[in-house]
């Protein structure tokens, strides 16, 4: 990792999501743009393909984004299950299994509040779509689901890599 | 990881890394060197994982913190800490009194701030290893 994130919160990236019809790539390619943000990485970008313009966040618009998701209220019990769980999908979920059902609860939370603040993340660092001045409701009314639910990962996952530093790095 | 490297080679001074695959390649230190593509496999230093080829930080920056030993460089950590310089620069023009980084970035993101502070903890660090093995050495 070396300098793949913007120094100032004022700059920002135009990306694409690999699920747009317009875009064409293998899993590897996905896999190394997700890393690196360079467009030079996919296989086939067309002109017709959205382009979102995301800014890096400031510390300050971070902890916003996370109070907004409710931070000061989340489960630390989730929070500690969460970061003790097994990366194993099978393991994962024998471990899961054997939860108590309020662990489990605690985990479920903490996963529901995972989710606001990367919406919460999209709201402060989403700037424009193709141009237009946008907000991350509208990200919302992407259909089908799936493709809703992979382009707010994949705008995550930008805005993390401009914004911070990998868990690697630190 | 980078830029911790870049306070630890500094610390490790004529230890520090030096790497085979970068001088096997001529002309790379005059393009303001080192490859930075993935670790050959027959290096002397290197490893292999299932992620690839490594080279532990403690063969990296041999007199270095616990904290930073842990980690696996994939790939040369030079090229990287060349690719830092002007953060590194900018840390230390705050540091020397110079000007205030806010004067070099008014607004700072999350990631540069963790570079500064990433940095920071290191350099202390480092001065505090060069103290204690100063006092080490003097009273043997």
């Amino acid at each position: 990792m070396a300098l793949r994130f913007l120094t100032s919160s004022d700059m920002s990236i135009d990306i694409v999501v690999t699920c747009d019809d317009a875009v064409e790539c293998t899993e590897e390619q996905r896999s190394q743009y997700l890393e690196t943000g360079e467009l030079g990485a996919l296989d086939v970008v067309r002109d017709d393909a959205t382009r979102f313009n995301i800014k890096a966040l400031s510390p300050a618009e971070r902890e916003q984004a996370e109070a907004n998701a409710g931070a000061l209220t989340r489960s630390e019990l989730g929070r500690l299950l969460w970061s003790e769980a097994p990366n194993d999908t099978t393991e994962r979920a024998k471990w899961h299994h054997d939860l108590d059902d309020d662990e489990r609860v605690a985990m479920s939370e903490y996963q529901q509040y995972l989710n606001r603040v990367y919406v919460e993340m999209i709201r402060a660092a989403l700037v424009s779509i193709d141009g237009e001045p946008a907000d991350v409701d509208q990200l919302q009314m992407i259909r089908p689901e799936p493709a809703r639910i992979q382009t707010i990962s994949e705008l995550v996952l930008h805005i993390q890599r401009i914004s911070l530093l990998g868990i690697e790095g630190k | 990881m980078i830029t911790a490297a870049s306070v630890w080679l500094g610390h490790a001074g004529g230890r520090s890394w030096s790497c085979d695959q970068c001088r096997d390649k001529k002309g790379l230190r005059a393009l303001r060197g080192n490859c930075g593509g993935p670790f050959r496999e027959d290096l002397p230093q290197s490893r292999r994982d299932d992620r690839g080829v490594f080279v532990p930080a403690y063969r990296i920056a041999p007199d270095c913190d616990e904290t930073f030993s842990e980690y696996e460089f994939r790939s040369c950590p030079v090229a990287g800490v060349n690719q830092l310089a002007p953060l590194i620069g900018a840390y230390n023009r705050h540091r020397s009194g110079l000007y205030p980084l806010s004067h070099a970035y008014p607004s700072p993101s999350c990631a540069l701030i963790d570079v500064m502070e990433t940095l920071e903890s290191n350099r202390n660090s480092a001065t505090l290893r060069a103290q204690k093995r100063m006092i080490d050495e003097s009273k043997s």
